[in-house]
């Protein structure tokens, strides 16, 4: 009777220890896991949706500074131009990398033809200009006699861009 | 009927083989659900690729199955593109502004030749000075004289005032009407607030 019990015993912790064995994988290689994995398909799905928004945005930006950067290549030999039209009339302007300088006295026409070249100039930054004419009254009755300009400081710079920022 | 026992006097016990042979038969269910379950982990990470095709470039330096490891370098990725969208934001601002401030200049002096050359018949125009001061102000002096004698109708001052206010605003005038021999002269200031370029 005692042995027959004891047998009933062993079976009983034999199927318990199985079930539990059973319960514990499930949760182990089954619950754990699949859990797991939503929160993190969850995760991915919501940081990979945001990034498409921001390369989006950083598509957009990078768009637009390239139309910009499209934009002041179209125009950049008016720089030179303007170091060119000063030289011609035998100005010597100092340039340092894309900043112009220049003070002296020019001729009605030169300055006259200067602020028609800053009238059609896209790219170009007047920092400083300070000219005046060298004569009090603007016509001088009795003596003909054609004026001049007296410019003190001029700075001109080119507009430029960050290459590497640019899709070019 | 007589039930013998054959067995009676066999000893009882557990053989390890069977004990393993059971615990492979009850983990084979739980191991086929893994390997499903990794199945779908790859077909949602393709999906999510598929999905997201900017995101999935990226992900193509991770493994298909690595889900943390592709949350970590797509994390990293943003923060390095919005990084790049600040100093792209802060130069096109510098740019724009830039280039807007050549445009008020371009203007400026464009409003000036148009006017003349409309009213260059009509009147003679003198400039006294013109100042230029980055972040501050654009200013022209100038004399403005009607041919005509009498005529007090300024209309290269009128024109060119209209369109500076016009095109960039912020201006402001000091004008001055003078006797000079028989004309009217009217010697004025036109001041461009250019303080926010």
């Amino acid at each position: 009777m005692r042995k027959v019990k004891g047998m009933a015993f062993r079976r009983t912790f034999g199927i318990l220890l199985a079930i539990g064995i059973f319960i514990a994988a499930v949760v182990i290689f089954g619950v754990l896991p699949t859990l797991d994995f939503r929160k993190q398909r969850e995760t991915l799905t919501l940081i990979a949706q945001e990034y498409e928004q921001t390369w989006r945005q950083h598509d957009n930006e990078s768009n637009q500074y390239t139309q910009y950067a499209r934009l002041i290549d179209s125009q950049k030999s008016e720089f030179e131009q303007l170091d060119a039209f000063l030289r011609s009339y035998n100005l010597k302007p100092a340039v340092n990398g894309k900043t112009l300088t220049f003070s002296g006295e020019v001729s009605a026409q030169a300055f006259s033809e200067l602020l028609s070249y800053f009238g059609n100039a896209y790219t170009l930054e007047i920092n400083r200009f300070n000219a005046s004419n060298t004569e009090k009254m603007p016509i001088l009755i009795s003596e003909p006699k054609t004026t001049t300009f007296n410019i003190r400081n001029l700075e001109v710079k080119s507009i430029q861009y960050n290459e590497k920022l640019s899709k070019r | 009927m007589v039930n013998i026992n054959l067995y009676k006097n066999k000893k009882q016990k557990l053989k390890i083989t069977t004990i393993l042979f059971l615990i492979v038969i009850l983990l084979l269910p739980v191991l086929g659900y893994r390997v499903t379950l990794m199945t779908l982990k790859n077909n949602e990470m393709q999906k999510i690729r598929a999905t997201n095709p900017q995101s999935g470039i990226v992900l193509r330096a991770t493994p298909i199955s690595d889900y943390e490891g592709s949350i970590r370098l797509l994390n990293a990725k943003d923060e390095e593109t919005k990084t790049q969208i600040s100093i792209l934001q802060s130069e096109r601002r510098n740019l724009e502004r830039s280039l807007v401030y050549a445009m008020i200049t371009r203007k400026f002096f464009q409003a000036i030749d148009e006017s003349y050359q409309k009213f260059s018949r009509e009147e003679r125009v003198f400039i006294d000075s013109i100042l230029i001061e980055r972040k501050s102000k654009i200013e022209i002096d100038f004399y403005d004289i009607p041919l005509k004698a009498g005529s007090a109708q300024f209309l290269f001052y009128n024109d060119v005032l209209r369109n500076i206010d016009q095109i960039i605003g912020n201006t402001r005038n000091q004008s001055q009407q003078m006797g000079f021999m028989e004309l009217s002269a009217l010697k004025t200031k036109i001041t461009v607030d250019t303080s926010k370029y």
